[in-house]
């Protein structure tokens, strides 16, 4: 298949959709307990603010990595 | 030094660093107060850089685990100041961590999106649509006065058919869906700023589904996507995952 392709190889490095699936995840789902420390309500609006800005500048931090 | 216990979820069977209850596992790294500790963690949230940087290393985890047996994913951020407190929420939630391993046995998650760019889908429906072209041909056949009328008349019609078009591709891929899933989640569609050039993100959701059944699924979803990308439609379909959205106390 062309680039069309649809199944995309999982590479989340390489992949600003692929990060946004996988922020998506493992921010917003997968079991929640009560640990001693656990990211609350309040922390994920924050963390929400911070995903904005990061699906935007991830080409950025892309370049910034590559770099280092 | 390494002070806290982070969990990135549970198997089944006995752990090597005897993080084990009953025939459940944590799947366990020791970090640093100074990394996750309570007093420095809201600050490190709003860090986008060493966000990204975590959440890809819990994933990154889970998916090597994920590849050789069943696990149930934690939510990024579930961390532990003992090895005993950790024993001791494998033992308070045993009931519910094996009746999710019930459900999630043997199956994956995959997740699938729809998106339709709005300008390529309605050009393609003025040239397939019958009622569209029709109308279109009426207004290039008509005088000035009328056919600005019809015009006006005829935006509302577009809109119309792009939406209808785009309910009746979101109800056949539901039905394609429940046809080969074990169990379907749906999910908001993505706002525009997340789905950048993607287009209009019209279905989403989170599909678990049988390892013995991934390549024939594929091939399914595949199909679908050929059959409506010449109108301006996708899919985007990832994975396997851990099965994230069916891992719920």
């Amino acid at each position: 298949m062309s680039n069309e392709d649809p199944l995309k190889p999982f590479d989340p490095d390489k992949d600003k959709v692929l990060l946004s699936e996988v922020l998506d995840r493992v921010i917003n789902t997968g079991v929640t307990i009560s640990g001693d420390l656990t990211i609350g309500i309040a922390d994920e609006d924050l963390i929400y603010v911070g995903l904005r800005v990061l699906l935007t500048s991830v080409d950025k931090l892309r370049e910034d990595n590559e770099a280092t | 030094m390494s002070d806290l216990i982070y969990v990135f979820g549970i198997t089944k069977g006995e752990s090597s660093k005897g993080f084990s209850y009953n025939g459940l596992s944590a799947i366990t790294a020791a970090v640093d107060e100074a990394e996750f500790g309570e007093s420095v963690l809201p600050e490190r949230l709003k860090d986008v850089a060493w966000l990204s940087d975590k959440v890809v290393w819990h994933q990154d985890c889970l998916s090597e685990w994920s590849a050789r047996q069943d696990v149930i994913p934690f939510k990024f951020g579930s961390i532990f100041k003992s090895v005993d407190n950790v024993i001791k929420m494998l033992a308070d939630q045993e009931t519910q961590f094996k009746s999710i391993f019930q459900k999630i046995t043997g199956r994956d998650e995959w997740g699938l999106k729809l998106f339709y760019q709005p300008d390529q889908l309605t050009l393609w429906l003025e040239q397939n649509d019958s009622e569209l072209s029709g109308a279109l041909h009426e207004i290039s056949e008509s005088s000035s006065g009328k056919a600005f009328l019809l015009k006006k008349k005829y935006g509302q019609q577009v809109k119309e058919t792009v939406k209808q078009k785009v309910n009746e591709t979101r109800s056949q891929l539901y039905e394609l869906v429940n046809g080969f899933s074990e169990a379907v989640q749906l999910a908001n569609e993505q706002p525009a700023e997340l789905t950048s050039d993607r287009g209009i993100n019209a279905f989403n959701a989170a599909l678990l589904i049988d390892k013995s059944r991934g390549m024939a699924v594929q091939q399914q979803v595949v199909a679908f996507h050929e059959k409506i990308k010449a109108s301006g439609m996708a899919l985007e379909y990832t994975g396997p995952w851990p099965a994230y959205n069916f891992a719920t106390l």
